[in-house]
C-alpha cells in the first residue's frame, strides 16, 4: 500500500517535548494500560465467583512483587488518566485553551497524579 | 447552559450518529466512571480485611452488586471506545484496522460476559 511510505502526523521525532505533548501521549498510553487493569479487574471478580481457592490464588499473585509493581503502576496510570480526563472535560466546556492555562493545568495534573496515588495507598 | 444548548444542536441536526455519538458516549461514560470510582475506593477501601469471607459479604450485597455491575459496564464501554480511537488513529492498513476493530469488540464483549456472570454468581451465592 502506498500510504505506508508517506510520513504520518504526529511527527514525534522532530519536536522538542513540551509537558502538554507528554501528557497527551500519556493519556493514550495510560488508557491502554488501564485496559489491562480492566482485564485484571474481571479476573478478580471471576476469582471471587469461583470460590475461595481461586480468590487466594489471585491474592497471592497480586501481592507477589511483580503483582504489586503492576498494581502500583496501574494506580498511577489510573490517577493520571483520571486527572487528565477531568482536564479534558474542562476543555470540552470550551474553557482553558490559552497557552498559559494549558501549561498550568498540565502541572496541576502531574501534581495531582502523584498526590492521589500516595493518598490512595495510604487509605487502603 | 452552554452544554445544554450544544446538546440541543446535536439532537436537532441529527448528529448523534457516528462520530459525535462516539464523542458524547466517551464523555458521559468518563463522567460516570469518575463518580463510580469514588464509590469503589471508599466502599471497598472501608472493609475490615481482604479475606475471602469479608470480600464476598461486601460484594454479594444487592447495592454493591448493582454498583459493581454499573462500574463494570461503564469501564468496559469506555475502554472499548478508547481503544477504538487508538486503533483508528494508528493502524493505517485497511484490513488490519478492520480486524483489529472486530477483535477489540470481541474482547470487550468477553470481558462483559465474564464480569456480569461473575457478579451474578457472587450475588446469588452459587459457585
Amino acid at each position: 500500500m502506498s500510504n505506508r511510505v508517506r510520513p504520518l502526523s504526529p511527527h514525534l521525532t522532530i519536536y522538542r517535548w513540551p509537558i502538554t505533548m507528554i501528557l497527551s501521549i500519556l493519556h493514550r498510553g495510560t488508557g491502554i494500560v488501564l485496559t489491562l487493569g480492566l482485564l485484571s479487574f474481571s479476573l478478580w471478580l471471576g476469582s471471587i465467583a469461583l470460590g475461595e481457592d481461586h480468590y487466594k490464588k489471585f491474592i497471592n499473585l497480586s501481592t507477589s512483587w511483580p503483582g504489586s509493581l503492576f498494581l502500583l503502576s496501574l494506580s498511577f496510570a489510573f490517577f493520571l488518566h483520571l486527572s487528565n480526563g477531568i482536564r479534558h472535560l474542562y476543555w470540552d466546556t470550551g474553557r482553558g485553551f490559552n497557552k498559559d492555562n494549558v501549561e498550568l493545568s498540565a502541572r496541576i495534573v502531574i501534581i495531582s497524579t502523584f498526590a492521589l496515588t500516595c493518598l490512595f495507598w495510604w487509605w487502603l | 447552559m452552554k452544554i445544554l444548548s450544544l446538546l440541543g444542536l446535536v439532537i436537532k441536526n441529527n448528529l448523534v450518529e457516528g462520530a459525535s455519538a462516539h464523542w458524547w458516549s466517551q464523555r458521559v461514560s468518563a463522567f460516570f466512571l469518575a463518580i463510580l470510582f469514588v464509590w469503589f475506593t471508599f466502599s471497598f477501601g472501608n472493609i475490615e480485611n481482604y479475606e475471602y469471607d469479608a470480600v464476598i459479604s461486601w460484594s454479594s450485597g444487592i447495592l454493591n452488586s448493582v454498583m459493581l455491575l454499573l462500574l463494570s459496564i461503564a469501564m468496559i464501554y469506555h475502554s472499548s471506545l478508547g481503544l477504538e480511537v487508538i486503533i483508528e488513529d494508528y493502524i493505517h492498513t485497511r484490513k488490519t484496522r478492520k480486524y483489529s476493530l472486530i477483535l477489540n469488540k470481541v474482547i470487550h464483549l468477553l470481558l462483559a460476559v465474564v464480569t456480569i456472570v461473575s457478579i451474578f454468581f457472587i450475588n446469588t451465592g452459587s459457585q
